[in-house]
């Protein structure tokens, strides 16, 4: 498969609403990201955004 | 398998059977979920997972039969499929050994080295005869791979699988079908390529409150001309350093080559995605926008 890398973002449940991290999940979409998903463990929400590295994979 | 015993090894064949009905106007009528407002259509339907599942579908359609024309151009250019052993090998649908033509040879020129390495004494045709195959295989194995993707995606509901998603893994369907995606597949299972980079990043309320000032700079930045990127890139990179470490981090997964310097194209997917990406705290955020107000005047 393609050369990518994925980055992990940790959103507090306690302060950030899942709606919240809906949105930002969005903005990482239209920002080009090859795919964008929310996860959640008992305390965070985490946003798993799969990147494509720049110059090795474009058509 | 039967078709394999029975006809000879060397016998030549067109391994596409005559498709039923007007493809040309099949291909007119789903061109409705190509169209540049299907994401407006989709927000305001009443039945959005159904609009999704349908949109899907369409463009899948469409793609397969593209793919198939891709496939069947290939023996009319002149490639001939020789149903013998690579047929049952590589366990293609509609390839056995392929014998390209002076235009795919052209192509495949172009990329041999990046496969064959040092291995130019090799004869010309052979190495066709078993890279072309290769590559169709490799296309329909990354297909159905992105295909599984899709079809557990709509197993799911909007909120979780939105037609935005949806239309990303669409895209990774079409581009498993091409030369260039079975190439770097290829690649990078030989594990030339493997970067596997997962960088962790700590978010709070700042970040999520500011949201709406990072989108703005994502759209400002999609405006730019490529020579503009180009500048805001320049003018962007001494403000690296004072970043944290997981953002830096990113970068350097993002674009280890610094490509970002050199040209617009590179330059500007960087700064669509570290613009989403970076810290929102108010000093980022005046860098952002000083440096997309000295291009955009």
């Amino acid at each position: 498969m393609s050369a990518t890398t994925t980055t992990k973002e940790l959103f507090p449940k306690t302060t950030v609403s899942k709606q919240q991290v809906e949105t930002d999940r969005d903005l990482r979409i239209k920002a080009g990201a090859i795919r964008s998903t929310i996860q959640e463990d008992a305390t965070n929400w985490i946003l798993v955004t799969e990147w494509n590295v720049i110059g090795e994979n474009d058509p | 398998m039967l078709l394999v015993e029975l006809v000879p090894s060397c016998a030549a064949v067109n391994g596409n059977p005559t498709r039923s009905g007007n493809t040309a106007k099949r291909l007119q009528q789903l061109d409705q979920y190509y169209a540049p407002e299907i994401l407006d259509q989709y927000s305001k339907s009443p039945d959005k997972r159904a609009f999704r599942d349908d949109a899907i579908n369409g463009q899948l359609l469409a793609m397969d039969i593209h793919f198939d024309e891709f496939v069947q151009s290939l023996a009319e250019q002149g490639i001939l499929l020789n149903v013998g052993s690579d047929f049952a090998v590589l366990g293609l649908s509609g390839a056995g050994t392929v014998l390209p033509s002076a235009g795919t040879k052209s192509v495949l020129a172009a990329i041999s080295g990046g496969i064959t390495g040092a291995r130019t004494s090799i004869d010309k045709n052979v190495f066709y005869e078993k890279t072309m195959p290769a590559l169709l295989a490799q296309m329909q194995a990354e297909r159905k791979a992105v295909l599984a993707t899709i079809r557990t995606g709509q197993q799911l509901d909007i909120a979780h699988y939105p037609l935005s998603q949806a239309l990303l893994d669409l895209n990774s369907y079409y581009l498993a079908g091409t030369i260039p995606g079975a190439i770097s597949g290829i690649i990078d299972e030989a594990g030339s390529k493997s970067t596997a980079a997962e960088i962790e990043i700590k978010r709070d309320q700042e970040f999520v409150a500011n949201e709406p000032r990072a989108s703005d700079n994502v759209d400002r930045i999609k405006k730019l001309t490529p020579e503009q990127a180009l500048k805001v890139a320049k003018a962007m990179e001494p403000h690296i350093a004072e970043r944290n470490k997981d953002i830096q981090a990113a970068i350097q997964a993002w674009d280890p080559n610094k490509s970002r310097l050199s040209d617009g194209k590179p330059a500007k997917q960087f700064l669509l995605r570290w613009a989403a990406m970076d810290s929102r705290d108010s000093q980022s955020l005046r860098e952002w926008q000083g440096s997309l107000d000295s291009v955009e005047k």
